[in-house]
């Protein structure tokens, strides 16, 4: 055994020791890439159906204001409405900002949902075409929203848990991988909602 | 969950490499102890090993394509007027965490549904019109979910290769008898013993199907009751698929395009007409002649047993209750 070991040059060892470590270091690399693609995808799954949000909101907008022009109540919410999609939309839409993108919506969520109880009062506007394709449409992309939120949160807390750990949290910051936040909205924003009018969307502290 | 599925496609593929290099083996070997000659024996044994995968990736790749002409699926794929439909595939596939699948209708009253692919990005789901007529958001959403844990699950393929590997046997007798016809030694077996070794082949042959046949019906079934628990994981809500499945029960209008061999893709047991009159007409028959109502009995319980072991689906009972257990626990 010993005649075995001594045979074994040091030159040798450390070749054998420096592809291993090579090796591992592979591994780790392809393991983060991999995560980092995921959230990256599932993240781009909640974006669209935002995108898909916003562009119908204008018309929204447009047949409620040509319907009633003239309450004050309603060029409130609309205005509160219309400063709370502008804000949605411009915040930076990436996995590090989802915890602001998330508030955002949060926010245009209750915007529209005012202006829905507002609306009960006027039942005639609630039957117009236009208003009632717009909510109807608006709950199935809160649904989507809550689905696509649901397995991006799973990917970012893999994603995260991935680079954290030893030794795959060295490679990681060599490589600029940060934590990514996750798409829910902060806690103190949770309670000044108003009730929910039937959309699924639940913002859940995961 | 996605390591998780890369290491099962490798497993696969690897099962599948040696299931079909001990078929090759064991032809060469039988090739070889009849005809006594090593270059015959070793080309009829790589013969036997490119049939096989041959066999196996033309089913693989078009399994799906031959299913979807033979049910007539129609293509509704964001199509405006099936808007709901398209939504809720969509909502279900972003819940299971894969890509949205090509959605179908199938121009039938029955309700049934089914979902094939050999991968979520080559994945397509068809429901019936009467199951989208009858059924609720809720339940309509279980039976996507089952669809979609069927595809997550990687279904399709493992039938695909389950499919292919029945066939292989039959192919690699032929091979052999082949080899037999084409070499001296061969011949001279066959003219010394041949009517008993083409007895011992067909036996070998019906005996080998008969086999494959139950194993392949006992790993569909196991298959229907993972994709149900599947089902739930995706939308967190066993009711929903456990009032679908009495609803699919309770309903006797029959399927008319599931014909063959492609029963096992639907979520329960496509009815027939011919069955169903049968079943009336035997029913009708065992309340007539009361005296041999034991007798009967007794034969209709061997031969559901029978029909247990060669069905491709569970009974709908024991789903629901397997699915019961969850809400229970």
């Amino acid at each position: 055994m010993s005649d075995v070991l001594n045979s074994i040059s040091i030159p040798v060892l450390v070749i054998c020791i420096l592809g291993l470590v090579i090796l591992i270091v592979i591994f780790i690399y392809n393991s983060l890439v991999k995560a980092k693609t995921r959230v990256d995808e599932t993240w781009r799954q909640i974006d669209v159906r935002l995108q898909n949000r916003y562009d119908l909101l204008p018309d929204l907008i447009q047949a409620v204001e040509k319907a009633i022009s003239t309450d004050k109540e309603i060029q409130t919410k609309i205005a509160e409405l219309r400063s709370a999609a502008d804000v949605a939309r411009t915040t930076q839409s990436d996995a590090s900002h989802a915890n602001q993108k998330a508030l955002a919506e949060h926010t245009l969520t209750s915007a529209i949902q005012a202006l829905r109880v507002t609306l009960e009062a006027y039942p005639e506007l609630k039957s117009q075409e236009a208003i009632k394709n717009f909510m109807d449409q608006d709950a199935v992309i809160e649904e989507k929203i809550a689905a696509a939120r649901q397995i991006y949160n799973t990917t970012a807390r893999e994603y995260n848990e991935k680079i954290s750990i030893i030794p795959n949290n060295i490679l990681a910051s060599l490589m600029g991988y940060k934590p990514v936040s996750y798409f829910e909205a902060s806690e103190n924003a949770k309670y000044d909602i108003e009730p929910r009018w039937g959309g699924q969307y639940e913002i859940r502290k995961e | 969950m996605y390591s998780q599925i890369d290491k099962d496609n490798l497993r696969t593929f690897i099962l599948l490499i040696v299931f079909m290099m001990f078929i090759a083996a064991s032809v060469a070997v039988i090739s070889y102890s009849f005809t006594r000659n090593k270059w015959l024996s070793i080309i009829v044994g790589v013969i036997a090993f490119v049939t096989s995968l041959i066999n196996v990736l033309r089913a693989y790749f078009s399994l799906d394509k031959r299913i979807l002409k033979k049910t007539k699926a129609v293509d509704v794929t964001d199509k405006p007027e099936f808007k709901y439909l398209n939504d809720r595939v969509e909502i279900i596939a972003l819940k299971a965490g894969i890509p949205k699948p090509r959605v179908y209708i199938l121009q039938e009253k029955a309700l049934n549904a089914y979902a094939i692919g050999r991968d979520p990005k080559h994945a397509h789901i068809a429901v019936t019109l009467g199951l989208l007529q009858e059924l609720n958001t809720e339940e309509l959403d279980g039976v996507i979910a089952h669809g979609m844990a069927y595809i997550k699950n990687y279904d399709t393929r493992l039938m695909s290769i389950v499919d292919a590997t029945e066939g292989v046997l039959a192919y690699t007798m032929f091979i052999f008898w082949a080899a037999l016809i084409n070499s001296r030694e061969g011949r001279h077996y066959i003219i010394e013993g041949g009517c008993i070794l083409l007895l011992i082949t067909i036996v070998l042959i019906i005996l080998a199907t008969t086999l494959s046949t139950i194993i392949k019906n006992t790993i569909l079934r196991r298959r229907k009751f993972l994709a149900d628990m599947t089902a739930v994981e995706i939308t967190r809500h066993p009711q929903g698929l456990i009032n679908a499945l009495k609803k699919l029960q309770a309903s006797t209008v029959p399927v008319t395009r599931a014909g063959g061999n492609i029963a096992h893709v639907f979520i329960v047991f496509p009815k027939r007409r011919s069955k169903l009159k049968s079943k009336q007409t035997s029913e009708q028959a065992s309340k007539r002649i009361s005296i041999s109502k034991r007798i009967s009995k007794q034969i209709s319980g061997f031969f559901d047993k029978i029909d247990e072991l060669s069905s491709t689906h569970p009974p709908i009972e024991e789903r629901i209750t397997a699915l019961n257990r969850l809400t229970d626990g």
